[in-house]
């Protein structure tokens, strides 16, 4: 395995009883990039990720991170953030408490809450109890658990669940910030034009096999391809005005897509 | 780290209720003997009381302090195990209700010192909560004026208590194992309420001793007279519960799948 790799998966399987969750799943994502892991519903995403974080066990298979096999030693975690599903948070505890845990517990410097709640947006909310927020604050509040510690690898599982057009906008700026500073981010989504505006590489898994994987421009073009052969003129026309419309509402409410030009 | 991660368990019960509340009815159990006592310590306002003092009688109390004090260490004892095991389940199980268990897991630290810190925090609630219970039995029973009062009574009644918290205590690991291994509160309280109606079955016919769960119905008196001590063979089996329900609550968060 190559030294870039910072993350990969070996033949990596998950089977309940007959069913099999995740199947012989063969992955590498490399230092610096975007991969988007899109899936529909059901297809081994979380569980995919939920061995890649050792919280389930494989079946079969090997997951290695930084270059080691991922085992009983947690340490490898200190250099990774994650969101795994769905948003959580303590809910008597207030954002920057139950931030000012996860700080304690990574060993994050005392300033960096401080510095993740103003990169978050959740300055206004710092002091409201984490049950009171809203799904799309509770998403932020998550994500901010998962960068708080400045880690190498990021690994978010729906990042853009219950968030508005302008915050999923916010988000991917973030993300596209954080890559280029170095940091490498796994993101899985069952949304195809939210990976397709982000990721580097792409990788489609179906019922818990990769089924396809190739670079974002290899990806649209074989997309326009299908889209071409397989739908109508008013298909097509009423998939641009669905994205014309997102640019719309995004513009009348205070957010911006510009950087998605 | 751990120390680390022993702030933050203590940290996650601010605002809570809960500790409030197992407070609250844990201060609520010594005015019940007391309400007793009192009916006891007067047999005219028992013959006024009808029902109520005819249960009173027919309970048998004494009201003495040597009679009040034993109850006061049976409520630490018994109702206290209950208890315990709800607060113990509340600290494993909160982290599967709020689906909090995979951030914690996944973090950069032996899994087993999470179930060490929360057993941690549940010692010191336990403890806080059992002797705020019996300094408020003993201020009840000074109100209540009952006789035969000595300081050795006291320190007999404090020493019990503090006898039967600890077992309860080295019985809660077996419900901490449980609450991770169902990710269900309900299941762990239910288990313990069973294991206390069958240590107290089982203290009445003589296998007690062999069922760390009998201890305390035997110590307490729900078994009949309270025993004065606890067999070795008790307190081999009750080492061993709670050494087994460590291992198996480390075993189940480090080798376990946690969805």
């Amino acid at each position: 395995m190559s030294t870039d790799v910072i993350i990969a998966t070996q033949a990596l399987s998950k089977h309940y009883g007959k069913v099999r969750a995740v199947d012989g799943l063969n992955l590498e994502v490399r230092r610096g990039e975007i991969y988007g892991f899109l899936g529909r519903n059901g297809a081994g995403k979380t569980t995919t990720i939920r061995m890649m974080l050792g919280l389930i066990r494989p079946s079969a298979g090997t997951v290695q991170a930084f270059g080691e096999p991922i085992g009983s030693d947690q340490e490898w975690l200190r250099r990774v953030g994650f969101l795994v599903e769905s948003a959580t948070a303590y809910p008597n505890l207030t954002v920057r408490e139950n931030l000012d845990l996860q700080r304690r517990l990574t060993g994050a410097p005392r300033t960096a809450t401080d510095a993740v709640i103003e990169r978050l947006s959740l300055g206004e909310y710092a002091d409201r109890r984490a049950g009171r927020l809203s799904l799309g604050n509770k998403q932020r509040l998550s994500l901010a658990r998962a960068l708080l510690h400045s880690p190498e690898l990021i690994i978010l599982d729906e990042p853009a669940n219950a968030l508005d057009p302008a915050g999923i906008v916010e988000i991917r700026q973030l993300l596209r910030e954080l890559a280029g500073a170095g940091v490498t981010v796994f993101m899985s989504s069952h949304i195809l034009a939210e990976v397709a505006q982000l990721a580097d590489r792409i990788g489609i898994v179906h019922n818990g096999r990769l089924v396809e994987e190739a670079s974002r421009e290899v990806l649209a073009g074989r997309a326009r391809e299908y889209v071409q052969d397989n739908f109508t003129d008013a298909e097509r026309e009423q998939a641009l005005l669905t994205a014309d419309l997102e640019r719309y509402f995004l513009a009348r409410t205070g957010g911006t897509d510009r950087e998605d030009h | 780290m751990l120390r680390q991660v022993l702030i933050t368990e203590f940290a996650k019960l601010r605002r809570s209720a809960v500790p409030w509340v197992t407070l609250a009815v844990m201060l609520l159990a010594p005015w019940g003997i007391a309400l007793f006592m009192w009916i006891v310590l007067d047999p005219r306002r028992a013959a006024s009381l009808g029902l109520l003092g005819t249960k009173a009688n027919l309970a048998g109390l004494e009201a003495t302090w040597p009679a009040y004090a034993g109850y006061l260490s049976m409520i630490v004892g018994a109702a206290g195990m209950l208890l315990l095991a709800f607060i113990v389940a509340y600290l494993f199980g909160r982290e599967y209700v709020d689906q909090t268990a995979k951030n914690l897991l996944a973090l950069p630290i032996r899994r087993e010192w999470f179930a060490l810190a929360k057993l941690t925090v549940a010692a010191a609630w336990w403890l806080a909560i059992a002797l705020a219970a019996f300094a408020e039995g003993l201020l009840i029973g000074a109100l209540l004026g009952l006789p035969d009062f000595s300081p050795a009574v006291v320190t007999d009644a404090l020493g019990n208590a503090l006898l039967l918290a600890g077992v309860s205590y080295l019985l809660c690991p077996v419900v901490a194992w449980l609450t991770v291994a169902t990710r269900n509160l309900l299941a762990s309280i239910g288990f313990a309420l069973g294991m206390l109606l069958l240590g107290d079955l089982l203290g009445h016919t003589g296998w007690g001793v062999w069922f760390p769960w009998s201890i305390i119905p035997s110590l307490s008196g729900m078994s009949g007279t309270a025993a004065v001590s606890i067999q070795p063979v008790s307190i081999v089996m009750l080492v061993a519960v709670f050494l087994a329900g460590i291992a198996a609550t480390a075993a189940q968060l480090r080798l376990a799948d946690n969805p």
